[in-house]
């Protein structure tokens, strides 16, 4: 599991990261996220991911699942920019 | 990956389906060479053979679906097509799907969860089963038939669906690859994912394909190019040729994921295609 550091004069406490994705409206539907997910996992999957992309006709949308572990590269392989980690503490 | 390939055979006149392992295709590797050996044993019930190849699942840019016929007039027709079915379709126990015959009634086909269902007169939306995030489908929409609503099947194979009273297909995937060699397979897989600018067509904000982060300006369009031989036998974007119609990145690519390919076989499936598209090209 990733961990950020706080910024600032306190010593520094670990949080846990967290994935989100904030721009959905950009996604073009190529599941390299989905696929990233899994592979860090040891497979190839639609369902072992820790994000499931669905599609109602117009646009995607995003489920992620806070229990599996994520990494940045999850986050850098999105080619639309969609995705982001943040700080769960 | 074994050296058998198992294809799924769907009978529309019984509705009924079967699935077969074929020992003798590995030579063929997969999409167009799969297909081309298919339709040499079945030629004379002039299916309409869906297949994907080895590397759907596995790298970017291999992202589309090869499907092969005869049109109304006899003459064999040979498209791409994105959309996630390849992808889907990889994640199933099946490497091609065969359809044979002629429904009766207006049928739509559901594969999930290794069950064949031929659901009967289904008009209108689209139906819930087997749709989900792990499911791809083909349906018609006016004149055009699509998969997943937006990506374009060549015409032709509409009229042939349309022929053989299929109102629709849909795949759901149930299956999980385990990765044996994970280092040096996400190194690859990384490699060949920079790869992209050396893709023929830019980079662009469309839907795009299953494995594919380009949302190219013609990611709905089917396509085919003729000079294609390997790239075709992965089932690789005709705009990835760069990439897939080498030899040493597939071999690469096989050995990365554990496989040992020989060598010979990738070097000689191109004239097998090229023979083959010219012994079949007509009814």
């Amino acid at each position: 599991m990733p961990r950020l550091e706080s910024a600032g004069r306190y010593p520094p406490i670990e949080v846990m990261a967290k994935l989100v994705a904030p721009h959905m409206e950009r996604c073009i539907g190529c599941l390299l996220c989905v696929l990233c997910s899994s592979r860090a996992r040891g497979s190839i999957s639609l369902e072992d991911s820790a994000i499931r992309i669905y599609f109602d006709g117009t646009s995607f949308s995003a489920q992620v699942d806070a229990g599996l572990p994520v990494s940045e590269e999850i986050v850098k392989i999105c080619p639309r920019n969609c995705l982001a980690l943040t700080e769960d503490q | 990956m074994s050296r058998n390939r198992t294809i799924l055979y769907l009978d529309l006149k019984k509705h009924t389906s079967q699935v077969k392992v074929h020992a003798d295709t590995y030579e063929y590797i997969g999409g167009i060479g799969l297909s081309l050996k298919l339709l040499s044993l079945l030629k004379e019930e002039n299916p309409v053979i869906f297949s994907i190849g080895p590397f759907n699942n596995s790298f970017p840019f291999v992202s589309k679906v090869c499907s092969i016929f005869y049109d109304t007039e006899g003459n064999l027709v040979e498209s791409y097509v994105g959309g996630r079915l390849g992808l889907v379709l990889s994640l199933t126990s099946f490497e091609a799907v065969v359809v044979t015959g002629r429904s009766a009634n207006s049928v739509f086909i559901n594969i999930s969860s290794g069950k064949i269902e031929f659901v009967l007169n289904q008009r209108g939306d689209l139906p819930s089963i087997g749709l989900s995030n792990r499911s791809s489908f083909i349906n018609f929409d006016g004149d055009q038939v699509l998969i997943d609503r937006y990506f374009r099947l060549d015409p032709r194979l509409g009229e042939r669906l349309r022929g053989q009273n299929v109102e629709g297909l849909a795949i759901s995937a149930d299956h999980s690859l385990k990765i044996e060699k994970r280092d040096e397979y996400s190194k690859l897989y990384r490699e060949i994912l920079v790869r992209g600018r050396e893709l023929s067509v830019p980079y662009d904000n469309f839907f795009s394909c299953a494995g594919c982060p380009a949302g190219c300006s013609l990611s709905a369009q089917p396509e085919y190019d003729p000079s294609l031989t390997l790239s075709y036998c992965l089932v690789a974007c005709g705009f990835a040729a760069n990439i897939f119609n080498n030899v040493p990145t597939v071999f690469a690519c096989f050995q990365s994921l554990g496989f040992d390919y020989p060598h010979e076989v990738l070097e000689e499936v191109s004239d097998k295609i090229k023979r083959m598209r010219s012994d079949y090209a007509h009814l």
